[in-house]
């Protein structure tokens, strides 16, 4: 195995001091906005990604990982000290959570969501470095046949394992797709749907959506119904844990980190329902189920560390397929994209700096992460009576800034207006934009793969098929599709999501 | 129960950008399936997105879920005006003018900003900005801009 030799390398890239210190900036900005409710990391990714072009591609992408599982520690402290999520996927920690910081245990519960996130995220990291190269190296055997089905099955499953409406959530993926088409046919070079606009010959900008989409619709959302927040400076004490309650937090911390690493490679699926699985887990092989809802350690320690080993695992498509699950990995490839890289199976390979510099920079980021978040608690707790008003137009101006130092073109900002005022029209009708990012990313690639699988059959839609590992992939998409007409899994569906919110 | 407005209007988003993608396409060159042309793709992505737009409309008057719930038209409009703004002034005002005027605004799309604090936080804001991005990062902005100079 050179498993240790990777390892090696990829220590020697990412503990250099420049890129220490980009990850620490994005744990950092992570852990910040992971304590504040109201913004996410996407949002925080799509107004920060302009900013990361002035960047190396390493220091950019590690910087992104951080910020992304950042918020995966923050969100849990906001969540057991004022029982209000700082980011959906820590949602299941505040039923407990709080009732324990209620009890006078604030500290035993920020330390095991703490702990248990570091091991998680420990473990889940090393997955992904043994996962990765096996994986890469199966995926470099896929013709255009093969991609174009994998592609078309992870859009469909990110569809379903997300919530909402399942055809709104198709037609957001349709319509990503049709967006990612505009400008230069790749192929011919023939201009299409720009409205003769020669600025978007190159395509509509990344950033652009990203900005609009993700950005300006979560401070629209925050600005229907501003209240204001009780900022409740506690004083936390006891950051220890007993022996007893290591004991008894070690089973839930294992369970949490093998679900979180299992669901966190599902598209779509990620922290959120892992979390939730976790947490229901838990409560179902418990002796005592009836302390769950009332301070129970397991239900801290459990989603805790789903949450995080799914943010970790959630990469391994991205790194090893070039394939978007989420809207922070659909980002990541767009800066990819940028930087000039081909994202896909050859990254391991060909970029074997970059990739284990990632996945190394992923175990020293969960591991300031801890140094952030324990110690530095009375910050973080003090940092939630910044008030919403002052936060976000220092998030929009550097965002303008950001955006225009890209390409210093006047358009990609109007077009940030744009994307935002369709975008919130279509999250008040009830239409997410995740679906939407995945498309975008996608949409080139799948119709190089699908023109290019029909020169090699020569016209005939067979080829999907005909080649076993392509049907392969189909029949799962039509299983995945088949699974959610099925009138009990509708209603389960919408029960897991009404719980989630 | 009435029309489903907000799944109606969805559906009919969908359905008016796919028609449009269409209309757009149909000058492409279509290709053979062996060989397909720029205008092969869109058109069937378009027709899809529009049966998807029908499907909802439909769906959706069975459906009892038609809140859209409250907006906020002051945030709504200072917001995206803040991006323009900048976008239309970063060279003739310069970062320090064309950044005030884009953070001011975007501090007054909040009901609950004073005007006072909306002067102090963009002076702040202007300040770190000129420092993070000229000095800091160096990005080649112009601190001034064209209209101003002599």
């Amino acid at each position: 195995m050179d498993i240790i030799g990777n390892l090696g390398l990829g220590f020697s890239v990412a503990l250099e001091p420049s890129r220490l210190l980009y990850c620490f900036i994005g744990t950092l900005v992570g852990t910040l906005i992971g304590v504040l409710p109201g913004i996410g990391p996407t949002a925080t990714i799509a107004m920060l990604l302009p900013l990361t072009f002035t960047l190396d591609p390493l220091s950019a992408l590690i910087m992104m990982a951080g910020i992304y599982y950042g918020a995966q520690y923050g969100g849990s402290t906001t969540a057991i000290l004022i029982n209000l999520p700082g980011e959906s996927s820590s949602a299941v920690t505040a039923i407990d959570g709080y009732q324990m910081a209620r009890q006078g245990k604030a500290g035993a519960a920020l330390a095991t969501a703490a702990l248990g996130s570091f091991f998680a995220g420990t473990v889940a990291t090393l997955i992904v470095a043994l996962a990765a190269p096996p994986l890469s190296a199966v995926a470099l055997r896929f013709g255009p046949p093969e991609y174009f089905s994998l592609m078309i099955l992870g859009l469909i499953a990110s569809v379903i394992l997300a919530s909402g409406s399942v055809p709104k959530a198709l037609a957001m993926v349709v319509l990503g797709i049709l967006l990612g088409l505009v400008g230069m046919d790749r192929q011919t070079a023939v201009s299409r749907f720009t409205l003769g606009y020669y600025e978007l010959a190159d395509g509509i900008e990344i950033i652009s959506i990203a900005v609009g989409m993700f950005g300006m619709t979560e401070i629209l959302k925050n600005l229907e119904n501003e209240t204001t927040r009780q900022a409740m400076a506690k004083r936390v004490s006891n950051l220890m844990l007993s022996l007893a309650e290591i004991k008894q937090i070690a089973a839930p911390v294992l369970r949490g980190t093998a679900i979180g690493s299992a669901l966190g490679v599902l598209p779509g699926g990620g922290a959120v329902l892992s979390s939730f699985a976790a947490y229901m887990v838990e409560k179902k092989i418990s002796k005592s189920p009836e302390r769950f809802g009332h301070g129970a350690i397991e239900g801290v320690a459990a989603p805790e560390s789903a949450n995080n080993a799914a943010a970790q695992t959630s990469f391994i498509p991205m790194l090893t397929l070039g394939l978007p699950i989420n809207a922070v990995s659909a980002l990541m490839i767009g800066a990819m994209i940028m930087q000039g890289m081909i994202p896909g199976p050859n990254i391991v390979v060909e970029q074997a700096p970059l990739f284990w510099g990632i996945i190394v920079s992923m175990w020293i980021g969960n591991l300031m992460l801890v140094l952030l978040n324990l110690p530095m608690i009375g910050l973080w707790v003090r940092l939630l009576s910044v008030p919403y008003y002052v936060l976000f137009p220092a998030i929009l101006t550097f965002s303008a800034v950001g955006v225009y130092s890209v390409n210093a073109n006047p358009f990609d900002l109007y077009f940030i207006a744009v994307f935002g005022a369709l975008g919130y029209a279509l999250i008040k009708l009830g239409c997410e934009p995740v679906p939407l990012i995945l498309g975008f990313v996608l949409g080139p690639m799948l119709e190089d793969q699908l023109r290019r699988s029909m020169i090699l059959s020569r016209g005939s839609v067979m080829i999907f098929i005909e080649r076993p590992i392509s049907l392969g992939f189909i029949i799962v998409t039509l299983a995945v599709l088949a699974l959610i007409l099925l009138p009990s899994v509708v209603s389960k569906r919408e029960q897991v999501f009404v719980e989630e919110d | 129960m009435g029309i489903n407005l907000k799944d109606t209007a969805a559906g009919l988003i969908f359905c008016s950008i796919g028609a449009w993608f269409i209309y757009e396409g149909a000058a492409l060159d279509r290709g053979t399936a062996d060989r397909m042309g720029p205008g092969f793709f869109p058109p069937v992505l378009a027709a899809i997105l529009i049966v998807l737009g029908l499907i909802i409309i439909i769906l959706g008057q069975r459906s009892s879920d038609r809140a859209v719930g409250q907006v906020s038209w002051r945030g709504l409009f200072l917001t995206l005006a803040a991006p323009v703004i900048f976008g239309a002034t970063v060279q003739g005002l310069g970062l320090i003018g064309s950044l005030s005027l884009t953070t001011f605004c975007a501090a007054m799309a909040s009901r609950r900003m004073t005007l006072l604090n909306a002067l102090v936080i963009t002076a702040g804001l202007v300040v770190f900005s000129v420092l993070l991005f000229v000095y800091g990062i160096g990005l080649p902005l112009p601190l001034v801009g064209s209209w101003i100079r002599i």
